[in-house]
Order: C-alpha cells, then structure tokens, then sequence
C-alpha cells in the first residue's frame, strides 16, 4: 500500500494539474469521434447521408441494429466467437507461459539461440499454401481446432512476456526458493504466475481481442457456416447490403440498402466492441500497483 | 555443443520435410495432363437421355459443386430453386461454399492440394486461369461436349456468335461458360448529371456542347440558383471514388474516344489498331478545358480527393441544394436514391457533349458477359451430366426461377397491354424486389441468360422505376453517340507471359495518367510546359510495349 | 564439453520440459511451411506444386528491382514506417505515465476505457471518419483555420501532408491500447522504491525520472527492436483508403503495390508475391539485429 504523503510539495501540485489538464484534452480529442460512431449508428439512414449527425443521434432509429439482428446465423456466430475466444485465449497464455518463463531464465542453454529461433518467425513465413497443407495434413479443417490451434501462440507477446518475468521477478526470489528445494515447476507455478497478474491480463487481452476479431482463417479453414465466427457473420451483412448497380431493379429496396450500408458500418462497430469495452474493467483490476510482490515479500 | 537438442530439433525438421515432399510429390502427379473424359465418345450411353430433353438421366446422380457464397442467398442445399431443379433433372448437388472475399484464395488452395469437386461455378475463374489450368488438364474443354449434348448453348451461340467469340481461348477451346447478364444502361455508363430545377431557374437550356456547359457551370456558379443570397453553389463536383465518375470519364469524350471500364481503360481500338487516349494532342487539348473549368472553380478540389460519402453529403445538403452537376453511372453516386429530399429524381442526364473539334462519343462498355461461371474438372465421372445440367440453366424459364424465384411468387408473365422498360410489349414481371436475404432463388450466382432483350422486356414499374428511368436516359442522350470509328478494347485471353508483363506495366502507366490527368487539371503540372515531359516520362515506362502486347492479345483473339 | 552441457541439461530438464511444447508448435506451424518460401525463385503454379513448378532463380527479385516504382516503393514505404515508429513511442508511455499518478480512480479508469476504444474502430469508419474531418468544406480542422482568415486547405490533397495525416490518425488509434503494456510494466514495480522515494522527499517528477522510466526502459526498448523489424509492414488496408491521384507519389507502398499488380493481373502470381515478402523479411530481420545489437552495446535489454 502506497503511504500518502504528509502535505505535496508544490512541484507535485504543479505536476497534478498539469496532469489532470494532459489528460483531460486526450480524453475529449479521443471521445468526440467514438461519440459519433454512436450517434451515428442510432441514427436514420438519411441523416447520416446527408451529414446531418454532428454529435446526437438525429432522427433516431434502430434500423442498423434490426438488420444485424434480422440475420440467423447472428446467434451462432456470437455463440462460436466466445468459445473460440475463451478457448483459444486459455491455450494461448498457458502455452506463452511455458516459452516465456525457461527464455527468462539465464541458466537456461541455448536461451539465445531458441529467441533467434523464434524471432526469425516473426518476419519470415511460409505464406498461405503452406500453412494451409500443414493444417490440412493435421486434419483441423473444417474443424474448431482450425480456430484454435494454427495461432496458438505469438512471438510477439512471448517476449513480451520474458521480459516482464526478467524485470519483475528478482533473482534472489529464485535463489531463495532453490535453497528451500522447490523445483522449476513450483516456482513457476506458485510463485511466478502469482506474481505476474497484470502481465497475464494484457496478455490475456491481446489474445482476446485477436480471436474475437479473427475472420480470415475462418474463410479458409472453415466450410461449415455453423461454425463460422461473428465476424465473418457481420462481413456478410455488410455485403448484403452492397449496392450491385447491375442488379439494382426496384429503386426502393436499392435505396434502402444504400442508405443501410452506412448505418451497418457503424453498428457493426458498437456491436463487436462492445463485449471487448466490457471485458476491460475486469483487466483493469491487474493493473493495482506491487499489490502482488508486496504481500509475497511479507 | 548443443548438439544433442539440436540434432533433436533437426530430426523432426527432417521429418517434416519428409511429410512435405510427400505431400508435394502427390501434386506432381497431377500435373501430367490425365487422360480426362473428353465426352466425345458417350461412355455411359445408358444414363443420360435425350439432349434437350428432362430429366437429364434416367438414375439419380450427384454432382460436387464449389459455388462462390452469395450472401443474399441463405442455403444453397434447402433454396427453393435448387430442390426444384433437382427434381425436374434428377441430378443431385452437393455444395460446398466459398464465401466471396476468401474466393480466389480458396481457388487456390483447393487446386493446390487437388482437392477440387467436379463443377466449379460462380466462381469468376478469368480467363488466364482457364488458360493455365486449362492446358494442364485440370479443367475439360466444353467444345465437344458443347456439340453433343448442349442444346440451348448451341442456341446461344448461333444467336450471339460475339458471346462465343468471347468466351473461346486461343487454340479454339472452350473452357468455361459465362453468365450473360447484359445491362444496357450499363454499357454506356460514363454519364453526367445536371440540376434540372437549377436549369429551369436561371431559363437555361440543357447544354449541347463543352462551350454551352462552360456558361452554365458558370451561371450555377455566379447567379445564385439557390436562392439564398450566399455564393454557397458547387458547380461540379465528383467523387473519384465512385462508379464511372473520374474527371474524364464524361468530358474527354467531347475530345477523344476515352473509355474507363475494366483493365483496358483509355485503351481503343480503330480498324484494329490499339491505341492510348491520353497521348494524344486530343487529349492535351481536354486537358485545357478542364484545366479552365478547374480555374475558375467550376470544379471542386475534392473531386480529386473525396470519398461517395462526402459527395452524398453535398448532393444531399438538408433545406438547400448545393450540387449543381456531377458524373457517374447512375443518381446514386451523389445523392440518394429515393431520398427525403427527392432530388435523386432532379438530376437529369447531359447528353454526349460536342467538343470544339466535333468529337462527340458514347464509349461502349463490352463485357456484358461474366466469363468463367462454371466449368468442369478433371474429376468428374459425368462430365456430359454436369455440362446438360449448366445447359439447361439458360432456358428462359430456368432464368427466371434462378434469378428471381417461383412463378407466381416472385415473379410472373405479362399480361396484354403490359409495357415494359423498353416501351415495347413486356414479357414478365418481378413481383418481389431484388436485394433481401431469401432462400428461393440463387440471387444470380452461375450461368443463365439474360440478354437486353430479357432484361428490358420486364413490366415497367412506372416512371419512378430507376431501371426506366436509366434505360430513357441512356436511349436518348447516348445511344445516339456511339461510334462507328472507335471500339473500346474487349476482354482478352492472355498467356501467363503476356499477363504478367501487362501486370506490371498497365499499373505504373494508369497511376501516372491518373496522377497527371489530377495535376494538369488543378494546375499543379502546366499543360503547355510539361506536356513533353509527360509524354517522355510514359514512354520511359515502357507504354509502347504495353500497347504492344495488347494488340498481340487482340490479334490473337480475332483470327481464331 | 559435451559432457558438461549433458549434465546442464539434465539438471534443467524441468526447463526445457516446459519449453517442448511452445517449441513443437513453432517448429510445426512456422518453420515447416517456411519451406514455402522456396516458390520465390521457382515460377510457381497451383497444380504442379512446390516441389513440381520450374526454377527461375532470382527473376521475380529482378523483376522487383527493375520495375519502374522501385526506389519510390521502397523510400514512401520506410518513411511511412520510421515515421511512425518515432511518433508512436513516446504517446503510449506518457499516457501511461500520466495515469498512473492520478489518485482519482473513476476519472483514470475512464481514461483507459476511452482511449482503449478507438483500436477497435474499423479502418475504413476511421478514414471516413478522417475524410469529413479535414473536409474543405465541412470540416473541423478548416472550419477552425477559417476563424484566422485562412482559405480552405483540401488536407488530402496534398501529397506532402499524406504521411503526416497517416501517422497521427494512427496514433489516435492505438495510443490507448499500446499504453496497456506499460501500465503492467508499472503495476510490476516494486511499490518499496516509491516508499523510499517518498520518504526521501521526491517529487513527483523526480520519481517518475528514477523510478517509473528506468523501470519501463526494458520493455520499452524491446518493443523498439520489434518494430522496428517490423519496419517493412505498412497498414495496407489503411493506406489504400486514403490514397487518391493527387497523394499517389506519397502514398504508394509495397504493399498497395503488390496488391494492385495482383488485382490488374489476371492469375495471382504466388511467387512475386512470396519473393517480395522475403526481400521485406530479409531488410526488416537486418535491421533488427544493428537495432538488437545497438541496444545491447548500450546497455539496454535485448534480444539475445
């Protein structure tokens, strides 16, 4: 626990203020165009044609929500996207914890050699084809195993991770427990894990977001729309509502799609992020200062 | 050092390069053209009956097709249509659906790891593929089983040997057969669009040439139109972004043969010689009108920049109107259709317009076909099945249930005295409009037949009907101009060669002609002073060669 | 030698237990299709795969080298990217810093909520988004130029500002979610040296100078190496959208150009696209090594 000082000195009010007004403009040059997403996708079709949103919903209506809703697959999709991610996220962190934390260790051999390794991936791929046979030849097409398996892990947030482990935990923690006759997986288990809440929550979030956000491997592993992700269900609607000029016939219903075309871009902003706005308080909470190494210390 | 890990590591890197290349070797085997069913010879003299004649065969046979998503179509394997074709032909289909923006990878894939289905349809295969594929065998060439079993096909071609010409490689095969979905507006698409009300205001007339347009841009500007004491009007204002709707899609042909569709763009053809629009003195002299117009800020700024919405915005503006003139194929592109504000119905088509040298032209789009709509594999067991089942697809009525739906439901026939688009007496009806998601039709996915004299031949829905509307307009203010000299180039079969090369070429050339046609009219680039280096700057990029590999397309497409 | 690594390795054995697994999928869904990347110096086709298609040595390389655009491909492409290297480093970690000493917990947490947000907006609603913000006629930016006497600018217009207006908006986009890392990277902090600090009578500013800085520096560099082997990735989606004719000589990047050629020709060419993407590799993985090195001479973190 922080102790509070007994009186700021001036220096630290100025900073406060300062402070306070920086983020205040960040809040307000950030805010005003999510406000407007909003409105937007609350509004009628006519009024974002004809720009008359500036900030409220005007003529405010539903109808770009009622054609995401009017789909069928909508329920499924949502339905699959929270088991992919769920599922997908769980194997992604357990599987970064076990590369990042041997990479942190500096007994580790051939530490350097296997982050090469690694890192080499990171720019060097094998492309489509390849990929594809390889999971082809694992038989995961057309399965939830193609959802999970292909993006199991991320260099990226593997070091991301190795480096929070060797700047957190100290080496003397190791030593201490070594001593005491726990083993790697012990330590691993009962001491680093604990200790790094807040660098498993992001972890945890990056992952998230990229499977609720995933739509091209579902184009191409997947043949069986019940198992399509959300994503791929929205893509859809908004090309359903793509105004083909040859095929155009009755100018109502190609009016009605002009106009819901702009709407659908920005409900189908509101609805994919709004489970991910919801899910951030939660990673929030990992974010409380030292509470974990404070209490382990003690 | 490590080099028992390591020799771990390698191990299994061995074994997976082992796992590779027998995977690999598989595809090897598939490249040796195999001896594919060629249909000439009827192998099962048993199964099928009578060309022309339904069902197709006397059991019941399945046939594996890949067809391209369409998201107004539910299901595919419960629509409407589908279950009745099926019974009508005795052939049954198991689907496997793409969805459209994976489409060209899955292609792909799918001919990579030969793990295609007998009939691909709907797909857009172009016709390079069906060059390259089809020279390996992968996909059957049609001739044949054309001659022997495809009755309305047959038909097809005899009626529109073009549609036949189009769609037949170099070497004479045929690989694939199109969707033929003629547009008529949209073969003349390069339109502009005129405030009418604003005409009739300030008791102008519709201008005839690029000097009448010129004072009335000028009028729109300067008069005050709109009535509301502020010099607020935009003259004319487009959108690069939208359909038909570049600077010089309209106003260059008041100066030279210019048309934008497809990959040959401001490509022509005259007594079978390709050409350029934009070297031309022709062209240099457009380029000062337009420059003139841009001067004196007829046109917009952003019409270089500006994305359809913010064009909407502005046609759209609520209590005044302030767009006095814009170009694209149809009303939509700057206001909206059936709008509140009703002014979708206001703008009125200009016609072709007489530059100062008498040039005067309507370029023709030709590409009413959508080539590589089906076509059968390798793998099929019945090719003769898969080839009667697409035929029949072209039947009229087939159309209609595929497009449209059930008789009577969706659609129906006309009645006496009906008109139809055309004005001439109409021969059916929509009765459910285009666009939603349903599941009775296949929302035009793969082969049918609908020519202009089909499409036109629907009841009109009255004067707000946007396809009669179009059709007028496109009649009177364009057909008139189309050229007797010039023809826009038609879509080519190339080699991979040709194909590759023309990649490269045809980008870096229309980026730069669309980078200096944009810096010529602002005036950034003066078209006096650098015009020769323009001119050089496009012949260091290689244009006589590009002009050059077209025109040996072009030859090769003509003398088969 | 050997002798001693085998016991090395037996006595760390539980380590490289735990490393099996994470090691069997890289090596299986990274390195296994690598092999893919032999199609670059073969004419690859579909149907006679990797193994069955002709080899034509460096030619697609040549073919990229030689090619008209070349050098102005690769100048937009590196500026674009050191450029918004550069403007994106110093944003998230202010905000993070910023945030992490306000005490008033509803007002730091609305502050993450709502510059977290923008990430997830699409890329195209963030160009329109963009497109009517700095509209000539309409928009914000000229509206408020207006005030001062100052005639409309068409912003998109302007080859020189394309890249400006490209980096900024994507700063706006992802400042809140790159902060996230550096708040762990705070909340990591060992709340002891604040104590002292505090006690010791530092200011604010001095214990963000010697405590907060020095703490985040690891992942800070780190994530400098990363990027900048990333230098060669440009936001295709997002470029295209925001190009037009007259920012062309600007905007024109490897990407929306080998996405361009493929779309004019009629048959993807598999190993244009594969030999370009290895020429990028091989510049991008270059460049994070001096970076790596650079670091560690400096005494930073590094990679390896």
């Amino acid at each position: 626990m922080q102790v509070k000082p007994i009186r700021e000195s001036g220096g630290d009010r100025a900073f406060n203020i300062v402070n306070y007004i920086m983020l205040t403009i960040v809040l307000i040059v950030v805010l005003y165009p999510l406000v407007y997403v909003v409105s937007a996708s609350f509004s009628s079709s006519y009024a974002v044609l004809s720009g008359k949103v500036w900030l409220w919903p005007v003529e405010p209506s539903l109808d770009g929500y009622k054609a995401v809703f009017k789909n069928k697959n909508i329920l499924t999709g949502f339905q699959n996207t929270l088991f992919y991610t769920a599922a997908g996220t769980l194997i992604n962190v357990v599987l970064s914890i076990l590369a990042a934390y041997p990479l942190s260790r500096k007994d580790f051999r051939g530490r350097n050699k296997f982050m090469l390794l690694f890192v080499f991936t990171m720019m060097f791929n094998g492309g489509l084809i390849p990929t594809y046979f390889v999971v082809k030849d694992l038989h995961m097409i057309d399965t939830v195993w193609a959802m999970l398996i292909p993006t199991a892990l991320s260099v990226w947030n593997v070091i991301i991770m190795r480096t929070y482990f060797q700047t957190t935990i100290p080496g003397e923690l190791l030593e201490a427990s070594q001593i005491d006759g726990c083993n790697d997986f012990r330590f691993l288990l009962k001491i680093v894990v604990p200790l790094s809440g807040p660098i498993i929550a992001v972890i945890a979030l990056f992952y998230a977001v990229g499977h609720w956000n995933q739509y091209f491997n579902a184009m191409i592993y997947l043949k069986n729309p019940q198992l399509y992700p959300l994503q791929l269900i929205l893509r859809d609607i908004l090309v359903q509502n793509e105004v083909r000029i040859d095929m155009l016939g009755d100018v109502k219903s190609a009016a009605a799609r002009q106009g819901l075309r702009e709407l659908l871009k920005y409900s189908l902003i509101v609805i994919s992020s709004v489970p991910l706005m919801l899910v951030y308080p939660f990673v929030q909470k990992f974010f409380v200062k030292g509470v974990m190494i404070g209490s382990i210390k003690g | 050092m490590k080099k028992s890990l390591f020799s771990l590591i390698a191990t299994v890197l061995l074994l997976s390069t082992v796992l590779a290349a027998c995977s690999g070797s598989k595809n090897d085997g598939g490249s040796a053209s195999s001896s594919a069913p060629s249909g000439s010879a009827s192998a099962d003299g048993g199964l099928l009956t009578e060309p022309g004649t339904y069902p197709i065969t006397k059991e019941k046979v399945t046939l594996k097709v890949m067809v391209r998503g369409n998201p107004l179509v539910e299901d595919f394997s419960t629509n409407e249509f589908t279950k009745w074709y099926e019974e009508k032909t005795n052939v049954h289909i198991e689907w496997e659906v793409v969805p459209e923006q994976s489409m060209q990878e899955k292609l792909n894939l799918v001919l990579a790891s030969e793990d295609y289905p007998d009939v691909i349809f709907g797909m857009n295969v172009s016709p390079a593929q069906e060059m390259i594929y089809g020279s390996q065998g992968v996909f059957l060439p049609l001739n044949d089983l054309i001659e022997s079993q495809g009755t309305q096909t047959k038909k097809l071609f005899s009626e529109r040997p073009d549609i036949k010409e189009a769609i037949t490689a170099p070497g004479g095969n045929i690989y694939s057969l199109p969707e033929v979905n003629e547009c008529y507006h949209c073969s003349m698409s390069q339109k502009m669009w005129i405030y009418q009300p604003w005409l009739d205001k300030l008791g102008l007339k519709m201008p005839t040439t690029t000097e009448e347009l010129y004072n009335v841009l000028k009028a729109f500007k300067t008069q005050d139109p709109n009535d509301n004491g502020k010099a607020d009007e935009v003259a004319l204002s487009i959108s690069p972004k939208s359909w038909r709707s570049s600077i010089d899609g309209f106003l260059m042909n008041s100066f030279i043969y210019n048309p934008i569709y497809g990959t040959t763009k401001r490509l022509f053809v005259q007594d079978g010689k390709l050409d350029v629009s934009y070297t031309k003195p022709e062209w240099k002299e457009g380029l000062k009108y337009l420059n003139k117009l841009y001067s004196e800020g007829l046109i917009t700024p952003e019409s270089f920049t500006q994305d359809d919405n913010q064009l909407i915005q502005v046609g759209e503006n609520p209590d005044v109107p302030l767009l006095g003139a814009s170009t694209g194929g149809h009303q939509g592109v700057f206001t909206q259709l059936l709008g509140e504000s009703g002014r979708w119905n206001e703008y009125k088509t200009v016609p072709v317009l007489k530059g100062p040298n008498g040039a005067q032209y309507a370029p023709t789009d030709a590409t009413s076909l959508t080539t590589g709509s089906f076509l059968i594999t390798n793998k099929a067991k019945n090719p003769e099945v898969a080839l009667r089942w697409v035929d029949g697809l072209y039947e009229y009525e087939h159309t209609l249930r595929s497009n449209y739906g059930r008789p009577d439901q969706e659609w129906r026939n006309a009645t006496e005295g009906e008109i139809g688009i055309n004005g001439q007496p109409a021969k059916w009806s929509e009765l459910k409009s285009f666009g939603e998601v349903q599941n009775v039709n296949w929302a035009q996915t793969g082969p049918a037949l609908r020519s202009n004299e089909f499409r036109l031949s629907a009841v009109s829905k009255g004067d707000d009907d946007l396809e009669v509307i179009l059709y007028n307009e496109t009649k009177n203010n364009y057909e008139p101009y189309k050229s007797g000299t010039y023809a826009t180039v038609p879509p080519l079969f190339m080699t991979n060669e040709q194909a590759t090369e023309i990649a490269d070429l045809s980008k870096t050339v229309n980026d730069y002609v669309e980078e200096m046609l944009a810096r010529f009219v602002t005036g950034d680039a003066d078209v006096e002073k650098d015009w020769d280096t323009y001119l050089k700057t496009l012949d260091s990029m290689n244009l006589n060669r590009l002009i050059q590999i077209y025109q040996e397309a072009y030859d090769a497409q003509i003398k088969k | 030698m050997q002798l001693r690594t085998l016991t090395d390795v037996r006595k760390g054995w539980q380590l490289y237990a735990l490393f099996a697994l994470p090691l069997l999928y890289i090596i299986v869904f990274k390195y296994v299709p690598m092999f893919g990347n032999v199609i670059a110096f073969k004419q690859f086709t579909v149907t006679k795969g990797m193994f069955g298609s002709p080899w034509v040595g460096f030619a697609h390389f040549e073919r990229f080298f030689n090619s008209y655009e070349f050098w102005r491909l690769l100048r937009n492409t590196l500026s674009i990217s050191f450029y918004t290297l550069i403007a994106s480093l110093p944003f998230p970690i202010l905000l993070a810093l910023g945030l992490n000493y306000v005490k008033h917990e509803r007002f730091k947490k609305t502050v993450q909520m709502v510059t977290y947000a923008p990430y997830f907006i699409s890329l195209v609603v963030v160009v329109g988004l963009l497109f009517q913000f700095l509209d000539p006629r309409t928009g914000i930016i000229n509206s408020f130029l207006g005030w001062f006497g100052v005639d409309p600018i068409n912003f998109m217009g302007q080859a020189g500002m394309f890249q400006s207006i490209y980096v900024w908006s994507h700063v706006w986009q992802n400042v809140g979610f790159a902060c996230i890392i550096y708040l762990a990277a705070l909340a990591g902090i060992d709340p002891s040296l604040h104590e002292a600090a505090v006690m010791d009578g530092a200011s604010k500013v001095q214990r963000m100078r010697h405590i907060d800085l020095p703490g985040i520096m690891p992942i800070a560099v780190i994530l400098l190496i990363l990027n900048t082997g990333q230098i060669m990735e440009t936001g295709f989606e997002k470029i295209l959208l925001m190009q037009n004719a007259l920012n062309l000589r600007a905007s024109e990047v490897i990407d929306t150009y080998v996405y361009k050629i493929g779309l004019v020709s009629q048959a993807l060419n598999f190993s244009y696209a594969t030999a370009i993407g290895l020429f990028k590799a091989v510049i991008g993985f270059v460049l994070l090594i001096v970076v790596n090195q650079t670091a560690k001479k400096v005494g930073q973190e590094s990679l390896w």
